[in-house]
């Protein structure tokens, strides 16, 4: 990685719920991206829960996030640990996140600033499940975003749940008023008496204390484009699930999700992570391989895919 | 105009296509359309209520019904440029209908209905009440069958669906006015305007047709026979004035 990068991309990967596939899809990305020459670093950022590079197959590493948290001292890059695949390097979770878990805001800016500054061309952020303000600060700072989905209403509540938080986190920080602020807030809960259902009633209701506020918010609204995967599908019904929700974001949300691709329900999949090794690792051609190419190169190059 | 920009989607806006859209693309979106707010989906009913769902699938059915017919879309086309020629500051009866006509959201509705000149029949802003069905249960087994049958022989008699029939259907199934307007999201007056034919009351075509396909379906009749009825009417009239 002797070189400087310019052009760098994060990716954040989510989704709200846990054990949906999010550090399967993370692991295998990373894998894909280093494959095609591209120097990239994954970032474990489930903090609480690292699990990131077992999915990768090597041992627990001895440096990890709580080591750049705890010692002042350290970089980002003194705690990479290199992977079996030559361009892609990880920065390690720990396991006992106690102390790290809910760092100090203080910290959570400085690991955000060292998160941008790696040079790599891309940066995979695996997040954890929740919606924690930490978590929604990670897939904020991802140029890419992405939610990990599966075809049940616990993981398509969640990830609604967390479409709604980040954006409202995103609209927050953006605006200065207190007042407007205050809006914000009491619109994130279902029952306000605001009657502020969805954030397009939000921003409507913000044009009537700011108009200025109203457009920025808006604008800040339309450049939201959250990226979804839908994991272990089983039946076909299942992808029309994928295009339905799409379909419910924009009008509900008012925002356009990119749909980039969905993985079968695979026994392939689930043996290559017992195997402790990415199904895309050793020139594995099966489907759900190639479904996970379709899926990065839908990511990289601002893609979805489309009803048939 | 950010206010503009969220309530007056367009029939393209509302299929999710974009306005080069083909048959076959208007069709597939449709068909997501079913999926998305099909009773019970996956993909809605944490965000929308039942009738919620019900609601925005009657609106986008009529979105479908209009641009999946050549012609009626030629009309819908053009009068969406005709209204995009206009400056933007005008905001048009027909853009505060697009309003009303998405507004799933009460307040939304209430403040459409609150900018236009409330008609002296409606119940003046009087609080929006929540988005529920209310169509009257019929009263006893037996007797309800009767008078469907009745229903259905007069319907069956029918041979031009005016604004007359629609009242008269309206009655037979016993549903209000009231009832309608908060089924069919559309303001109580506009039914009026409707049923009485009172043309010059009512908003551009392209909605009218909207309205009536939406009436029709609520009332079980054949939405796009009444609508096309019911145009050739108006159409009728507009000559002679
Ligand atoms: N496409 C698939 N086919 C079969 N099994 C799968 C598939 N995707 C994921 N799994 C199974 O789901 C499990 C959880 O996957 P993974 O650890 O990637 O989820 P996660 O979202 O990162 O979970 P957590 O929230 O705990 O971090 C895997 O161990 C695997 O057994
Ligand atoms: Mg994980």
């Amino acid at each position: 990685m002797g070189q400087l990068i310019n052009k760098k991309d994060i990716i954040a990967i989510g989704g709200g719920k846990g054990g949906v596939g999010k550090s399967f899809l993370a692991s295998n990305l990373g894998v894909i991206l280093a494959k095609n020459n591209n120097p990239s670093v994954l970032v474990d950022a489930d903090l609480g829960g690292a699990n990131l590079h077992t999915c990768l197959g090597i041992p627990t590493p001895t440096v990890t996030l709580s080591d750049f948290v705890n010692d002042s001292s350290l970089k980002l890059e003194d705690v990479l640990v290199r992977t079996p695949e030559k361009n892609l390097m990880l920065i390690s979770g720990a396991q006992d996140f106690l102390g790290i878990a809910n760092p100090k805001y203080s910290q959570k800016i400085k690991l955000l600033r060292s998160i941008q500054a790696l040079n790599a061309s891309y940066i995979i952020l695996d997040l954890g499940a929740g919606t924690s303000l930490n978590t929604l600060d990670f897939f904020l700072i991802a140029d890419k975003g992405v939610l990990v989905i599966i075809p049940e209403p616990t993981s398509i509540e969640n990830a609604y749940r967390f479409i709604k938080s980040a954006l409202y986190r995103k609209l927050k920080l953006l605006s200065t008023d207190v007042k407007v602020k205050e809006v914000i807030e009491k619109a994130m809960t279902k029952k306000n008496d605001l009657g502020i259902g969805t954030p397009l009633d939000l921003i409507d209701y913000i044009a009537k204390i700011d108009k200025d506020v109203s457009e920025l918010l808006f604008d800040a609204l339309n450049k939201f484009r959250p990226r979804i995967v839908l994991n272990q599908v089983r039946t076909v019904q299942d992808i029309r699930t994928g295009f339905a929700m799409q379909n419910a974001c924009q009008r509900y949300f008012g925002i356009k999700v990119d749909f980039l691709g969905y993985i079968e329900n695979d026994e392939q999949v689930w043996q290559s992570i017992r195997k402790r090794q990415p199904i895309t690792q050793n020139g594995n051609y099966s489907k759900s391989a190639r479904s996970l190419r379709t899926i990065a190169y839908n990511l990289l190059n601002d893609l979805e895919i489309r009803p048939e | 105009m950010v206010t503009k920009s969220v309530k007056s989607q367009d029939y393209y806006e509302m299929l999710g296509i974009s306005r080069s859209a083909n048959q076959e693309d208007i069709r597939k979106a449709y068909e997501i359309c079913k999926h998305t707010y099909q009773d019970d989906s996956l993909a809605t009913y944490s965000l929308y209520s039942e009738d919620e769902n019900r609601q925005l699938f009657i609106l986008i059915t009529e979105a479908y019904e209009i641009l999946i017919d050549p012609s009626s879309r030629k009309e819908y086309d053009s009068y969406l440029s005709r209204k995009e020629g206009r400056t933007r500051e005008t905001t048009g009866e027909g853009e505060r209908m697009v309003a009303s006509m998405i507004g799933v959201n009460s307040q939304m509705r209430e403040e459409s209905r609150a900018a236009s000149n409330e008609p002296p029949t409606g119940d003046k802003l009087a609080p929006t009440p929540a988005i529920e069905a209310k169509v009257k249960p019929a009263q006893a087994p037996e007797l309800a069958k009767e008078s469907a049958a009745r229903v259905e022989n007069f319907i069956e008699s029918v041979e031009e669906f005016t604004g007359q029939v629609l009242k008269k259907v309206r009655e037979f199934r016993g549903i209000s006015l009231e009832d309608l307007a908060d089924i069919t999201k559309i303001r109580k007056a506009y039914l009026v305007y409707l049923e009485e034919e009172n043309f010059k009351f009512l908003p551009a075509p392209v909605y009218i047709k909207g309205f009536v396909a939406n009436v029709a379906t609520t009332l079980e009749l054949p939405a796009k026979q009444v609508a096309d009825d019911y145009m050739q009417r108006y159409n009728a009239g507009q000559e002679e004035i």
